[in-house]
């Protein structure tokens, strides 16, 4: 038997015939399903009283009920919270405080305009010494033309030894040094693999002899390719075969090296 | 402002032979309803809270305490050794008695708590439902965001005709609006279990009071 739900709307505000009532009495409590009826349309009767949808007699005897039951005033509490945290959710979604933006907006604009110079300013440096790879790579394994970059009265010459390159061990590649250049910074690329050591040793040899040498030396990071910077003394660089090695600081790591030719360029 | 406590006594003084329920009559009346004791529980509320619409829709003051009466009365008449073939057909009876008690003493009480809902029909929230709502709409994001969704659809996209709006709502979803009516009262439920946990937590994470001065 089903029963509709202006029936038990009705039941809830008092209003069927006091025999149909007794009859819906009898059926509640031998049904459990008719209980959760009942709860569905007190719930939507609580959201027709909230909402001002019930005709003023309804809401007065709803009201006097509300009244009588603390259960029920919980009910109502419940759901009026409810709504309002619904609408307010809504409202913020759908109709940002427009007020409250522009002060987030006045608060973080100049710092973003930080960050924005800042990135520029990384991607233009970055780019540069990309297109100095790129530009060795390109001219070949045998022939380094480092970049030069005048500091003060001199210069100073980058160049790169990329770790992918292929070499035979009788074509070392070349780097061309100015004769203008007062410091070679040989960016020295590591391999490929997880470096968990940020400070290298390393030492350029000229045959036996230590040319240079330095400890502690931080790896620089260029996106996920790791250099090891060695600021080398190019005036006093005199031509020739070199070999490079370097090892983490720990010593724990196995030591790696690397050949190259000095050439000095008029 | 009616409190509970005030309830519960005025509702004794409402309610003749009144009985104290001992444990032995309470362990009767759950036997009588159910044989596993999830069952019990479970037969329990349903049949407090069929007590508790019986007499809200009579209008009788504190619909919940005359449950209570019922029930204490129910168990009492479980544990004297009365035959009952029906234990929810008995509350009933018993329900109808305690109505016209009520009825009868009506005139010589009428306790209504008029200040609950001076408030409630207000559009705005007062400054003590802030809190809650704010405690609310963290419940609301906790919840699947099905659930979440569904509460919006379902409340917020009724204006004026809110059965045609559930409907196609329902009808959107491939469910019938029964269904569509239980999936809320049960994602409602969720949010109520939340609201109580966050008020645990809340209340645990205050720290105590000394001689009316909260430590800080």
């Amino acid at each position: 038997m089903t029963t509709d739900r202006q029936q038990l709307r009705d039941y809830l505000l008092g209003q069927l015939p006091e025999d149909t009532a007794n009859e819906l009495d009898a059926r509640l409590f031998a049904e459990d399903d008719l209980l959760r009826e009942f709860r569905y349309e007190q719930d939507a009767l609580i959201e027709d009283f909230l909402s001002n949808r019930l005709i003023e007699k309804e809401a007065a005897f709803f009201r006097e009920q509300i009244a009588r039951s603390p259960s029920l005033q919980g009910k109502v509490a419940s759901l009026r919270v409810l709504l309002l945290a619904l609408d307010a959710q809504s409202t913020r979604v759908s109709h940002p405080d427009p007020s409250r933006y522009s002060q987030y907006l006045l608060v973080i604009s100049p710092a973003l305009a930080v960050m924005l110079c800042f990135v520029i300013f990384l991607y233009v440096h970055e780019s540069h010494k990309n297109v100095g790879l790129n530009s060795q790579l390109l001219t070949g394994p045998h022939i380094h033309s480092p970049i030069t970059h005048p500091i003060g009265g001199s210069s100073i010459a980058v160049a790169f030894l990329s770790a992918n390159v292929s070499r035979g061990p009788s074509a070392p590649p070349e780097i061309s040094v100015p004769a203008t250049a007062s410091v070679l910074e040989l960016q020295v690329e590591l391999h490929q693999e997880p470096h968990e050591r940020d400070t290298w040793d390393a030492e350029v040899r000229r045959g036996s002899e230590i040319f240079w040498k330095a400890s502690h030396i931080p790896v620089h990071r260029i996106g996920k390719e790791e250099f090891l910077p060695l600021f080398i003394d190019a005036v006093n660089l005199p031509p020739g075969a070199y070999v490079v090695r370097y090892a983490p600081t720990s010593a724990h790591g196995a030591s790696q090296s690397r050949s190259f030719l000095i050439i000095k360029r008029r | 402002m009616m409190t509970k406590q005030s309830s519960i006594s005025q509702a004794r003084t409402k309610t003749s032979m009144r009985r104290e329920i001992t444990a032995d009559h309470f362990a009767a009346l759950l036997s009588a309803l159910g044989t596993t004791p999830q069952d019990r529980g479970l037969q329990y509320e349903t049949l407090r809270s069929k007590l508790i619409f019986f007499f809200t829709r009579r209008s009788l003051p504190f619909p919940e305490d005359l449950a209570d009466e019922v029930l204490d009365r129910l168990a009492h008449r479980i544990a004297a050794g009365v035959e009952i073939s029906s234990t929810p057909s008995f509350a009933l009876g018993i329900a109808r008695h305690v109505a016209q008690e009520q009825r009868a003493k009506q005139h010589h009480l009428q306790v209504v708590d008029e200040d609950f809902w001076n408030n409630v029909p207000a559009q705005l929230a007062t400054q003590s439902e802030e809190h809650e709502i704010a405690r609310m709409e963290r419940c609301l994001k906790k919840l699947p965001r099905d659930e979440a969704r569904l509460l919006k659809g379902y409340y917020l996209a009724t204006s004026d005709n809110p059965m045609e709006t559930r409907k196609t709502l329902a009808s959107n979803l491939g469910i019938s609006v029964n269904t569509l009516r239980q999936r809320v009262f049960l994602a409602r439920q969720s949010l109520r279990a939340c609201m109580t946990a966050q008020q645990r937590k809340e209340k645990m994470i205050k720290p105590p009071l000394i001689k009316g001065h909260r430590v800080q």
